[in-house]
């Protein structure tokens, strides 16, 4: 168990023309499940690979603990890794390749047959793989092989697991109950775990704390509750939550706002310093997430913005919609049983304490 | 970085035999290319003559018959196998694909022993009692002996190396048709084409890299071409068959000139690692195209 | 025209039936072509095979005998009676030794230039591909003046050494290939399980290529066997293989061709035999790897 520490990392590939990571500094607190958030080339991977030593850094520094191992081979940082790609040995049983971390030369003190068997009998059951440990790699499926990659980490316990998105290829209902068995064994074990997934969801519930990453930089760190109640920048606020928040691009009149130039909202007095700190005058980013937007009669006196539902996404209980006013478009997130009909006008109502305030320019968060 | 050090470990025991049998050697011919030997004075010395032994290659006809030989050699054996080779892979590609074991078959005039292959181009076209040359003798088409008849032994060592090469065109090409992609053929299908044009638009094109390296390693074995040669001719009659190597072998371990005969290599390595340029640009083409 | 192409012509509903059977037709006629090309380039070595069953009379006849009763006295009078048994021993001492040294040296090697970023890289693969084409005549020389100057002429050591002038190149660069076909995300995995760089090798990857080396052994094998220039000039009678013996027994006059045929034969049968136990890496191998077979 240890706290892992990135210092000023960067790495290029192909000869300096790739940046995939631009100066991360990242402190990975001691026993904790951190998610690494971000969409496919963030640099995720890249960032698990410097940490395991599979790639070495171009610049900066990387600790566990008070120790630097930003020099040391793969095999002296004690890390488990699930790749992402499974990375099985194609020529050995799932059995074996689950044991095959615990057989390594230098763990041959460490680990008698029995116990080996033991634990690798124990971690397939875990992962309901058990029947499967007879076979060879390529006689599995795609989520078979991923479940045995994460086998092959969680059958010893490191300093830290990194998982490369350890249960993208499962289908949905074993990825559901996966991810409570990691969390799971990470609260049993207390072990660090870097967890990387392009599925904000995911991270949301997996997460003690998490980091968002986006072209090679840390876009936010923070708590799940932190980074979906105040998120840093307009990209972290279109990332994390579903569907993603709206952006509505603001007039600044005076103490108002104009919406659109259709409906105007008072402006609180902490964004309103802020404004003239940051020299904005004229215009403004104003978030809404979906969920925080009621249906009102368009007639109402509650009614901000007056639109007409162009689509209806039912998703089970909740229903989204795409209201269109003008040429803007909204989406709301409701009850089913509430939604209207395709075509139906309506009005929007919301709350500026709901409402997120971005500066037009740096797009980053105002109060 | 940490694992830099150790790299060496790994290529050091391959290093250091590279340097004893490959590079020392090479670099001991070069400096006997500088250098007069005679059967009186001892081996390790020799005299430094500059460069006398390239000039003296500069005027030496057999040195350019040499070339000459080879290309005469060289260029109707490859257009030969290049056209039987393809012809023969379209015609049994669809063979191949079900039983595999016709590639071994094919190959085996490829890979057997040169030196038996040169008996057997030796036995076959023997006037007297080879089934090929009696049959020559019979037609009218030779007089005496096909291998010591000047106007007629570069082609019977032709007519050998076509035997023992076209099953390697045929099998690499083979190798081609056989992994070709389906969807060109199905864009072909759909814009009408017939199937020549089909064949030269569509098949070729995608045939051509493993043209390209199939004839690339035979331009260059050409100049490696000595053990059926000496089984079949030993050079002759005259210089008549006497290619790059064979010739180089007569300076150096007949007539036991070791300078001239290092100043001869010399020419040969330089020559050749042009031609391995190519080869090994094409090599690196092809794999990047994969 | 080629099989693809045939595979893809269009056929319309009407014409399906003769199409197929037309097509069907020209498929038989392949088969019976390539059976004639097989019979074809078979022949000639074949023949030369019988004459070694043959007496010299049945050779020397002007009319080829077609029809005969074979004999062993070849092989007992050139492989017995004449000790050239010895040939066939020296033949294998050389090729498995040089073989043996090459892929224990060369292998490692391979396995650096797959995944090792070592400076100048390709032009060190550029040369090794430059010996590797160059004719033996080449280093033939200096290795002849450096063995003797060394003591080792007529001992096994010379033409194994100097076997190892295109065997260690070919296995750097065939194994390469092989290497290069792993992803190095088992590298990685291995060595993140707890296996240092050599045990990696040793435990993760070598069992991967296992099918490889064999080939790449095999096929060297049949490299070493075939040579014919070392095998000349840096024996002695005691140490020669058997390929650089028989153009030896080949005189302008009174050749005892049966006793050639015989020796022959002898010397390529083990080569057709490992023909066949490489079927499937024949492409890759003559190729160098550029295509994989």
């Amino acid at each position: 168990m240890a706290k892992i520490t990135l210092m000023n990392v960067s790495k290029h590939y192909k000869g300096g023309e790739i940046q995939a990571l631009k100066d991360i500094t990242l402190e990975i607190e001691d026993g904790k499940f951190f998610c690494l958030l971000g969409p496919a080339g963030a640099g995720k991977t890249t960032t698990i690979k410097l940490i395991a030593g599979i790639e070495q850094v171009d610049s900066g520094q990387i600790f566990m603990d008070d120790q630097e191992i930003t020099d040391l081979l793969p095999n002296q940082r004690d890390v488990a890794v699930a790749f992402e790609t499974y990375a099985l040995y194609p020529q050995r049983t799932v059995r074996e390749n689950l044991a095959f971390p615990l057989r390594a030369p230098i763990r041959k003190k460490e680990w008698s047959e029995e116990q080996i068997q033991r634990r690798v009998e124990e971690i397939a059951h875990l992962l309901g793989i058990h029947e499967l440990l007879d076979r060879l790699p390529r006689q599995l499926s795609g989520g078979q092989r991923q479940r045995v990659a994460l086998g092959r980490a969680l059958v010893r316990k490191p300093k830290a697991y990194l998982f490369d998105e350890p249960i993208a290829h499962l289908d949905a209902k074993l990825r559901h109950r996966m991810r409570g068995e990691l969390r799971r064994i990470q609260l049993e074990l207390g072990i660090t775990t870097i967890y990387t997934t392009p599925d904000q969801l995911e991270a949301l519930s997996l997460a003690d704390y998490m980091a968002i990453l986006n072209e090679g930089k840390i876009e936010q760190v923070g708590s799940p509750t932190e980074i979906y109640q105040r998120p840093a920048n307009v990209f972290v606020a279109r990332f994390v939550g579903d569907p993603p928040m709206n952006i509505l691009r603001s007039e600044v009149e005076g103490d108002e706002i104009s919406l659109f130039g259709l409906a105007k909202l008072s402006l609180p007095a902490a964004i309103r310093s802020k404004l003239t700190q940051a020299e904005i005058e004229k215009s403004l980013m104003v978030g809404v997430r979906p969920r925080d937007i009621r249906l009102v009669s368009p007639s109402s006196g509650e009614a901000l913005l007056r639109g007409q539902v162009k689509y209806v996404q039912v998703l089970g209980e909740t229903s989204i919609l795409t209201v269109t006013m003008d040429s803007h478009e909204v989406r709301v997130k409701m009850n089913t049983q509430d939604a209207p009909n395709r075509g139906e006008a309506v009005g929007l109502s919301f709350a500026v304490q709901d409402c997120h305030f971005f500066n037009p320019f740096t797009e980053k968060r105002l109060d | 970085m940490s694992s830099r050090r150790y790299i060496l470990w790994w290529v050091l025991p391959a290093a250091i035999l590279f340097l004893v049998i490959i590079l020392i050697p090479f670099v001991t011919a070069l400096t006997f290319s500088f250098r007069s030997f005679s059967f009186t004075s001892s081996v390790s010395t020799g005299q430094y003559i500059g460069v006398d032994n390239y000039r003296k290659l500069v005027f030496d006809n057999d040195f350019y018959n040499s070339f000459r030989v080879t290309f005469l050699y060289l260029v109707p054996a490859i257009v030969l196998q290049g056209i039987l080779g393809l012809g023969m892979a379209l015609l049994i590609a669809g063979a191949v694909r079900r039983a595999r074991v016709l590639i071994p078959i094919m190959l085996l005039p490829t890979l057997l022993t040169p030196v038996v292959i040169g008996l057997i181009g030796v036995l076959t076209l023997n006037p007297d009692f080879g089934v090929i040359g009696q049959l020559l003798k019979k037609w009218g088409l030779v007089q005496g002996s096909v291998l010591g008849n000047a106007s007629t032994a570069l082609p019977a060592i032709i007519a050998v190396d076509t035997y023992q090469w076209t099953p390697f065109i045929a099998v690499i090409l083979t190798a081609g048709l056989l992994a070709l992609p389906k969807e060109p053929y199905e864009a072909a299908q759909v814009d009408g084409a017939n199937p020549i044009q089909t064949f030269f638009r569509v098949t070729m094109p995608l045939l051509w890299p493993y043209f390209i390296v199939a004839l690339l390693i035979r331009v260059i074995d050409a100049f490696r071409i000595f053990d059926i040669i000496w089984v079949m001719t030993r050079g002759g009659p005259g210089t008549a068959t006497e290619t790059v190597a064979v010739y180089a072998y007569r300076h150096t371990f007949r007539y036991w000139d070791f300078g001239y005969g290092s100043a001869l290599i010399m020419v040969i390595f330089v020559f050749i690692s042009i031609l391995v340029e190519y080869l090994y640009k094409a090599l690196q083409r092809w794999q990047a195209a994969q | 025209m080629s099989v693809e192409a045939q595979t893809f012509r269009p056929i319309s509903p009407a014409n399906k039936a003769s199409a197929l059977s037309s097509r069907r037709l020209l498929t038989y006629v392949s088969y019976l072509l390539t059976a004639l090309l097989v019979v074809l380039f078979l022949f000639p070595w074949l023949w030369v095979l019988s004459l070694g069953f043959k007496t010299r009379a049945e050779i020397m006849s002007p009319n080829i005998v077609w029809f005969w009763t074979p004999t062993l006295n070849n092989y007992i009078e050139v492989l017995i009676n004449k000790g050239y048994w010895r040939l066939i021993i020296n033949s294998l001492i050389v090729a498995v030794s040089a073989v043996a040294l090459c892929i224990v040296i060369g292998v490692p090697t391979a396995y650096a230039f797959s995944r090792f970023p070592i400076p100048g890289k390709e032009s060190w693969f550029y040369m090794i591909l430059t010996f590797r084409m160059a004719p033996a005549v080449v280093l033939a020389l200096p290795l002849y003046v450096l063995f003797a100057r060394a003591k080792l002429l007529g001992t096994f050591g010379a033409p194994i050494l100097a076997h190892c002038t295109f065997t260690l190149p070919f296995v750097i660069w065939l194994m390469r290939s092989f290497f290069d076909d792993i992803p190095k995300e088992i590298d990685a995995a291995a060595m993140t399980d707890g296996y240092s760089r050599w045990e990696t090798f040793l435990y993760a990857i070598l069992p991967l290529v296992k099918s490889g080396i064999v080939a790449v052994a095999l096929f060297s094998i049949i490299f070493s066997w075939n040579e014919f220039l070392y095998g000349l000039i840096l024996t002695s009678d005691a140490t020669r293989p058997v390929a650089s013996q028989i153009p030896s027994l080949i005189r302008p006059h009174g050749t005892l061709w049966g006793e050639v045929c015989a020796l022959a034969t002898t010397a390529s049968l083990p080569v057709a035999f490992l023909i066949f136990a490489l079927q499937r890496q024949l492409v890759r191998g003559l190729s160098f790897g550029a295509i994989k077979g």
